[in-house]
């Protein structure tokens, strides 16, 4: 549910300025907007406030599914 | 041309071949035949002949496209889920493309006859923004619907976190964890990268939607082969006669093509491929859907 409103207000931003600003992203570069929006520019904003750390580790259940054995 | 089916049919496949195709490889695939030739579409004086026709790209929507880049993929990577991703999303592509009213040439070069069922008219003459506006003025803005409601409706476990992490992360070790190592994403970024096609796709159609009606406001025409204010872009002036014996011969001489293909390298690229540790690979279409 978290989710849903954090990419609702996404997807909003992005219609909204797109009306406003007559600017739309091409599917080249649009996704990427997404990509600095849910997750680039809330982990920048929080290592400004706590300061620099590593990525946020996974969450156990996915680290213990072996998916990425690198990790 | 779609403007947002193209991104949800991504997940809508990936519903269906699970772990035996990337999904990055699907996205590939999808956007393949636009790839590298959309920035001049709309710089081309024949806007539809370059696009779709011959002389023109419009090899890249054709099946033979997608089939020898995904043989080359095979060859360079020895990775079967991608060479199968690849495919899948480009021969997508090509039969979507088969509802405006340029059409596709699906068995070029075996025949150069565009296919097309007409539903709304191909509007690329008009520039990207005009385009736009016809396309969301017609039945392709109910087209995005469609697809978006398969998508929610048929393959919402797709989009789920938990799905991520069992089926597409798997199916796709080595570049997801590329993605986590070098691009330094979280496990939360991997899983908007995983889902921000599906994420643009919506904004792109309310927003396109959105311009059409309040901005340029052109009307909406809801019927078939609309909308009747732009002129028409048929690419093929054959009776439907015609282009049914010439797409069925081609079709013939395709099949024969790849079969001749599959028995003088294809089989061999195909057993040299590496799968991974997870795929269990069936005969027949159990080799790429499950």
């Amino acid at each position: 549910m978290k989710d849903v409103v954090k990419y609702g207000v996404a997807v909003g931003l992005y219609i909204a300025l797109g009306l406003v600003t007559k600017r739309f992203l091409t599917w080249t570069w649009g996704p990427f907007y997404f990509i600095v929006v849910l997750e680039v520019l809330p982990r920048s904003f929080n290592r400004l406030r706590h300061g620099p750390g590593a990525p946020k580790p996974f969450s156990e259940s996915f680290a213990s599914s072996n998916a990425i054995p690198e990790l | 041309m779609s403007w947002a089916a193209h991104e949800f049919e991504n997940y809508f496949i990936q519903k269906h071949v699970g772990v035996k195709a990337s999904f990055l490889g699907v996205c590939v695939g999808t956007f393949l035949p636009d790839l590298f030739t959309k920035p001049f579409v709309y710089a081309a004086g024949n806007a539809a002949q370059f696009h779709r026709g011959w002389p023109g790209v419009g090899f890249t929507h054709s099946f033979i496209f997608g089939f020898l880049f995904a043989a080359l993929v095979l060859w360079l990577t020895r990775s079967r889920s991608w060479a199968l991703g690849i495919l899948i999303g480009q021969w997508a592509h090509v039969l979507t493309d088969v509802a405006d009213t340029a059409g596709v040439m699906p068995f070029f070069p075996f025949s150069t006859e565009n296919v097309s069922i007409s539903m709304w008219k191909h509007a690329a003459s008009q520039g990207r923004f005009g385009d736009a506006a016809g396309y969301y003025s017609s039945l392709g803005s109910v087209w995005d619907l469609f697809w978006f409601v398969m998508v929610v409706v048929f393959a919402r476990k797709v989009l789920h976190a938990d799905y991520f992490r069992r089926v597409v992360v798997p199916a796709d070790v080595k570049v997801w964890s590329w993605m986590h190592r070098r691009l330094r994403l979280s496990e939360n970024g991997l899983l908007v990268a995983y889902r921000a096609y599906f994420l643009y796709g919506l904004a792109r159609m309310i927003s396109w939607f959105l311009f059409a009606r309040f901005d340029v406001k052109t009307p909406l025409q809801l019927n078939w082969g609309g909308p009747r204010y732009l002129p028409g872009n048929d690419l093929s002036s054959a009776s439907w006669v015609e282009v049914t014996i010439r797409t069925t011969i081609g079709g013939v001489l395709f099949a024969a093509f790849v079969c001749l293909c599959w028995i003088t390298f294809g089989r061999r690229l195909w057993r040299r491929g590496i799968d991974p540790p997870v795929v269990v690979r069936g005969v027949g279409l159990h080799a790429a859907f499950h």
